[in-house]
């Protein structure tokens, strides 16, 4: 058996699994959706092709996507629920930005402005004891801080015409500006400077070509081996590394990875008095046939949504009633400025400039191709605008009131999609119990009784809302000090993307899941390291690296715990993903086209059936 | 909480008042005019007859019919052009519009094809079709110009029961289509008259279509009293939280469908045959019919800084 099984592939699986797997421990990594061993011909980077929700390659559902529907999720209100299944993850079509958390949601923070957090919801430890964690997948990663295009120049213009000072540091203290810290490798020789497929071949063009697809899965550049694509999710940069961690680490152990896994069910038993995990059966998605394996350790790392989903059709115990519970989402909104002149809205990274406010959330440019484009500007809870408020609608630094732009004002606007400038309110939003996962009372699907996802979005906190108001109107200030000629303010409907805390660690054990060191409260070697397992919106920066931070620091507690090994983060250099040691075997195993595990092993592995609960 | 089977509402008052609103409710949510395109009737001509009698294939072409039409509608709200759906709403465009991008069959595949809504969401809806019970009046100057459409109406009748009866599934997108002509024939009850036999919803002005919306956003009392949903009351709130939800999906899928490549998609090869029209209307790309790899874009790093401290 194996010692651990990590639950999901996404942005933070395939962290514990490379760190436990880096320290010799034998580890089984599951993965509901398919594995893309072949992106330069799977990803098309057309939109509809790759971003449908329904019958895209980033869908939500099996592989086989036009050969059955898509998994549904209940959602009772007006929303968006933007997940992804497959080998990465949400990082298959996140934008690599790698801010780290505000000071402020630490505990021991002294700052003056400290009343101004979610202090009730605060990360039990300090922020000085993770930086070593960001450290250590900063380097990993690794994380650099962004090249400019244009539109990230109109950006900075208009941030400091506002008067913001720079940041430039990794952390932030005061209301400021900077180029994103991404998770993308910098543009090298001909990237970002030729629109020319034939000069864009690796090793002419390295990082970022500034093509814009990051939402449509990064390719680039065409023929780098896998671990040297320009966009560092987790199929770039983590799982390159568990598949091959016995060739960059001594001692260690390459980590089997099993795609279109749908675990369906944790096992536990009675061990002294304590509920312990002990066994995990999933149902292969393509065959309907389940298997179970015992582990010494489980780590869930499904997401969000996933998560209390398969805690709760485990039948593990919720005494608290906090599984699934204070989902936090950031509270988005979107600003657009039209502009008389060329921004290159659509060209280059998602995101490479930000603007953040501690104790408020941030700012930050979003570049868009065009569908996606109109798909923002029909997302709203405030009606369409010069038809119906649906109640909202409200006014502010913004042309008319917030809502949808349809017809020919939409046409207008899209007019020429690269003289347009985004804007997206990330909100410091409040914990709160009311926004949560439950089962469906929907009929369940083959995996078992379906998530529905609940925000009682016009029932917020005050300070929620007073903070995205402030930021909505800082959106439209800089926009206009950028040149905008309009401002349009959408007031989106929850657009559920940047999820955190549904199965929260805290200080307190009646309002969290997890203890301090990513461990189940009520369910003994079960870990999550995912950003379910934040214990809060963070303040507002985006939730990857710090959820691959608190993940790293899951897997080394799991490891001294159970292992008996000595931690090690803070302590030895780690091994970046670009490493030559990493590309040379993954060219080993085949290159840009790595298969996620060699089929013997895959067939020698022998699940050892255990009775079910 | 276990599974509903699928709820099938008891209609109220005597046969003939039953009769009566399940025949008003077939007009409204489009049917009955769909019913008469397919065999060549007229909604407005009183003394016409039924072509050919109506069978569980003319029913099922008649939905299909009037999916299309109103998903039509729909999409050139979003996105109007100089088509004739666009006309019939009174505002359209000289540039292409989402017709032009097939945008309609993008969002009728969505429903029809890979949306996996459980019955306990559809089946109200359904239900609507097999009996009514609110009294689904009609506007007094309508009713004499669709009287004489008894006779099809019964056939109709007859042969959506069968549909129904049978195993198969009615297609969402035309579940989702009588919703939307229902609230639009509440809206303008005149509706049902129009280019558009099929669906009042196409026949409405583009103010009225957002008013359909703004009713599908707002306070559901009317809308799932017509649909008379019996079921308890967290059956209500579930389908109440349901048609919100259905409601915003559907404008964000007819904003986004016109401006992708789905019009011009080679689903066998993955590229666009040629330039798509949303490219077109957005100058994305100039020339181009492919994706880039690269662009010229990099202009250096913010005040020469690659690495924050």
């Amino acid at each position: 058996m194996p010692d651990v099984i990590v639950i999901g592939a996404g942005g933070g699986g395939p962290v514990a699994a490379k760190e436990l797997a880096g320290r010799g421990l034998d580890v089984l990594l599951l993965e509901a959706g398919p594995r893309y061993d072949d992106p330069e011909r799977q990803w098309s980077r057309y939109e509809n092709d790759a971003n449908n929700p329904l019958d895209g390659y980033f869908r939500v559902g099996p592989s086989g996507r036009f050969e059955g529907p898509a998994w549904l999720r209940e959602l009772p209100q007006n929303s968006f629920l933007w997940q992804v299944s497959g080998v990465g993850g949400t990082t298959l079509h996140y934008y690599g930005n790698s801010p780290r958390a505000y000071p402020g949601v630490f505990a021991g923070y002294e700052g003056t402005d400290r009343g101004a957090y979610d202090h009730a919801h605060r990360f039990p430890f300090t922020y000085r004891e993770l930086i070593p964690y960001y450290e250590w997948v900063e380097a990993t990663l690794p994380v650099q801080t962004a090249a400019m295009g244009t539109k990230e120049e109109r950006f900075f213009d208009g941030a400091e015409r506002l008067g913001l000072p720079l940041n430039t540091a990794k952390d932030v203290t005061r209301d400021s500006f900077r180029p994103q810290e991404n998770a993308i490798l910098q543009p090298g020789g001909t990237a970002g400077r030729t629109t020319d497929s034939r000069k864009l071949v690796y090793p002419k063009a390295t990082g970022c070509t500034f093509c814009g697809y990051c939402l449509q899965g990064c390719i680039q550049p065409r023929r780098a081996p896998r671990n040297l694509k320009a966009k560092r999710s987790t199929d770039n940069s983590y799982v390159p590394m568990a598949l091959t961690a016995d060739r960059w680490a001594p001692g260690g152990r390459a980590v089997t990875l099993v795609p279109d896994a749908f675990a369906t069910r944790i096992h536990t038993e009675r061990r002294g008095g304590e509920l312990v995990a002990r066994a995990v059966t999933w149902r292969d998605t393509r065959t309907g046939d389940t298997h179970t394996e015992q582990a010494a350790a489980v780590v869930m790392a499904g997401g969000c949504v996933e998560d209390p989903r398969l805690w709760l059709n485990s039948g593990l115990p919720n005494p608290n009633g906090w599984v699934g519970r204070g989902f936090t989402d950031h509270f988005f909104d979107w600003v657009i400025g039209v502009f008389d002149e060329y921004t290159g809205n659509s060209g280059g990274p998602g995101s490479a400039a930000r603007a953040d406010y501690p104790g408020r959330g941030g700012l930050e440019n979003v570049g868009l191709p065009p569908a996606i484009q109109a798909f923002t500007m029909a997302l709203s809870d405030s009606g369409i605008r010069g038809s119906y408020r649906n109640g909202r609608g409200p006014g502010g630094p913004w042309d008319g009131p917030a809502g949808r732009v349809m017809g020919l004002e939409l046409k207008e606007m899209l007019a020429d999609v690269d003289r347009l400038l985004n804007v997206l309110v990330i909100t410091d939003d409040d914990v709160e119990a009311q926004n949560r996962v439950v089962r469906s009372a929907l009929p369940g699907d083959a995996h078992g009784p379906i998530p529905k996802v609940i925000f009682k979005h016009r029932q917020r906190t005050r300070r929620t809302v007073e903070n995205r108001e402030f930021l909505a109107r800082e959106a439209a200030r800089l926009l206009r000090a950028a040149g905008a000629k309009k401002v349009v303010r959408l007031d989106w409907a929850p657009l559920i993307l940047h999820v955190q805390s549904t199965m929260r660690m805290g200080a307190d054990e009646r309002d969290s899941v997890l203890d301090g060191s990513g461990e189940a409260r009520f369910v003994r070697r079960l870990f999550i390291a995912d950003s379910a397992a934040l214990p809060n919106g963070l303040g507002g920066p985006n939730p990857t690296l710090s959820a691959q931070a608190l993940a790293t620091r899951t897997a080394e507690r799991l490891f001294v715990r159970y292992f008996g090994g000595d931690p090690f983060v803070g302590r030895e250099a780690p091994v970046p993903s670009i490493d030559d040691r990493v590309t040379k075997a993954v060219l080993d195993l085949g290159g840009a086209r790595a298969r996620s595990f060699p089929l013997s092993m895959r067939e020698n592995r022998n699940p050892r059936a255990a009775p079910a609960r | 909480m276990t599974a509903r089977a699928a709820h099938t509402p008891i209609a109220r008052g005597s046969p003939t008042t039953q009769t009566q609103t399940r025949r008003q409710l077939l007009l409204r949510g489009g049917l009955l005019g769909a019913a008469a395109v397919v065999t060549g009737a007229s909604l407005r001509v009183p003394s016409a007859r039924a072509i050919e009698p109506l069978s569980p294939d003319l029913a099922r072409e008649a939905l299909q019919r009037l999916a299309r039409d109103t998903i039509s509608g729909l999409v050139v709200f979003a996105v109007p052009g100089s088509d004739a759906y666009s006309r019939a709403q009174g505002v359209t465009s000289p540039t292409p519009g989402a017709l032009d991008a097939r945008a309609e069959q993008l969002v009728l595949d969505a429903l029809d094809n890979f949306l996996p809504l459980p019955a306990q969401l559809t089946s109200p809806l359904a239900a609507a079709l097999a009996t009514a019970t609110a009294d689904a009046g009609l506007d007094p100057a309508v009713s004499p110009l669709t009287s004489g459409l008894e006779a099809t109406a019964a056939e109709l009748d007859g042969a959506l029961g069968v549909v129904l009866a049978s195993d198969e599934t009615v297609p969402l997108s035309a579940l989702v289509s009588l919703l939307l002509n229902l609230v639009a024939t509440s809206v303008d009850p005149r509706a049902v008259l129009g280019p558009f036999p099929a669906s009042p919803f196409a026949n409405l002005r583009a103010a009225q279509k957002a008013e359909v919306f703004r009713r599908l956003e707002g306070d559901h009392a009317e809308l799932v009293e017509l649909l008379d949903s019996a079921a308890p009351e967290p059956g209500k709130e579930t389908l109440s939280g349901f048609v919100r939800f259905l409601a915003g999906t559907l404008l964000e899928f007819a904003a986004f469908a016109p401006f992708t490549e789905f019009g011009v998609f080679d689903r066998k090869r993955r590229v666009a045959a040629r330039r798509p029209v949303g490219w077109r209307l957005t100058r994305y790309l100039p020339r181009r019919h492919t994706p880039v790899d690269g662009r010229d874009e990099l202009k250096g790093y913010y005040r020469g800084r690659r690495s924050a401290s």
